[in-house]
């Protein structure tokens, strides 16, 4: 178990056309010179979490994304296979996926290690697993951990990329939560079992989980809304926690998904289940209620 | 005409660096003629990445290649040199 200290929710549903963040960055002391859109929204996301916590210089930065940067990607592969021309440089550089990672760090003035980290069914759980077993191991000391997502005025290629429905809201992200192995000052505690679940190994967890009857349930997007709806049934004791009204769906969505209930609740546990592949993730927050 | 004497072209290499560059504070008016980019009394603060950007620059808007570093701190000088270095005759 390891501790969550902050968390910086940048959560949207551009509608139309890509919100300009210029303004967003200005007021939080950042340049927008040589970034793009994604690198923008991974530096608001991460000054949020930041913001009123001295950070430890040497805190990592683990970011993941289920798209990348595909605004640049595409911009680089339209001058070198359409216009022929050679792709500006900083595009180039930015398209490398540490980059964004590079400009959170370079704002918040942390030299620790940079990592980005990309998997294709379980990003955000894969990359708080990592953050978990290198915090428990004490490779490292606190690690901003995010995941970021923008939305593509090309919503059609945005829906494919994602495998999600042609009717799906979408929507872009940037959320992140500060962690560490000390307790003092915690506002939360983080739990992953990094092993994929099958189905009866799922059911177990549940009813193990019975016993905490003061917990809640959110679901990722990616688990039909039968299967939900199925163990809602099947385990009255459990509240829904429904986060899916608030935004449109991005593939990073389950960060959004934790630090929503952390940002809107002073007490409760949450377990966050995804799915993928025929396997679960179940990643567990429970609020540390503050000291009066 | 020589390059230097070529108003015209020398403002669209201004334009270009200040674009490639992102240094949309200045105009292309501050930028003086006779005076070396890379240096400190051009106002630009230009660094090693805005060398490879006005390179591509270079080559995408004005079809001239420049290979090496060593080309490129023999041309890139001032922008009357560049644009000599552009437009020799």
């Amino acid at each position: 178990m390891i501790y969550i200290h902050a968390i910086g929710i940048h959560n949207t549903v551009p509608g139309e056309k890509l919100p300009d963040l210029t303004g967003e960055l200005k007021s939080i002391g950042a340049s927008n010179r040589r970034s793009d859109h994604f690198i923008q929204l991974a530096v608001i996301g991460a000054h949020k979490a930041a913001e009123g916590h001295k950070l430890w210089e040497q805190t990592a930065v683990y970011m993941t994304s289920g798209q990348g940067n595909t605004a640049v990607f595409n911009r680089v592969c339209e001058a070198l296979r359409i216009q022929k021309n050679l792709p500006k440089p900083v595009d180039f550089i930015n398209l490398l996926s540490n980059s964004a990672g590079f400009y959170v760090a370079a704002h918040l003035g942390l030299h620790g290690k940079n990592l980005f980290l990309s998997h294709h069914h379980f990003p955000v759980q894969m990359t708080l697993l990592t953050a978990q077993n290198d915090i428990t191991l004490g490779r490292q000391k606190a690690i901003l951990a995010g995941g970021v997502d923008e939305w593509l005025p090309r919503q059609d290629l945005a829906r494919k990329l994602s495998g999600v429905s042609e009717t799906t809201a979408l929507g872009e992200g940037s959320n992140w939560l500060l962690l560490s192995s000390q307790q003092e000052g915690a506002i939360a505690t983080f739990e992953l079992t990094g092993k994929w679940l099958k189905e009866d190994e799922l059911q177990k967890l549940l009813t193990a989980e019975v016993k905490n009857n003061q917990s809640s349930i959110a679901f990722a997007r990616r688990v039909p809304a039968a299967k939900a709806a199925g163990i809602m049934s099947q385990y009255p004791e459990f509240k829904r926690y429904n986060y899916e009204e608030s935004c449109a769906y991005y593939e990073t969505l389950s960060f959004y998904a934790l630090n929503s209930f952390l940002g809107g609740n002073k007490k409760g546990r949450l377990l966050h289940i995804d799915a993928s592949a025929g396997y679960y993730m179940v990643m567990v927050v429970e609020i540390i209620p503050a000291k009066i | 005409m020589k390059g230097s004497l070529d108003e015209v072209l020398k403002r669209r290499l201004k334009e270009m660096i200040i674009t490639e560059c992102e240094k949309e504070d200045i105009t292309a008016a501050d930028v003086p003629d006779d005076v070396i980019l890379f240096s400190d009394d051009c106002g630009l603060a230009l660094d090693s990445l805005d060398a490879l950007q006005i390179a591509v620059g270079l080559q995408n808007q004005f079809g001239v290649r420049i290979p090496d570093s060593k080309s490129f701190r023999r041309h890139v000088t001032t922008i009357n040199a560049l644009a000599d270095f552009i437009q020799p005759e």
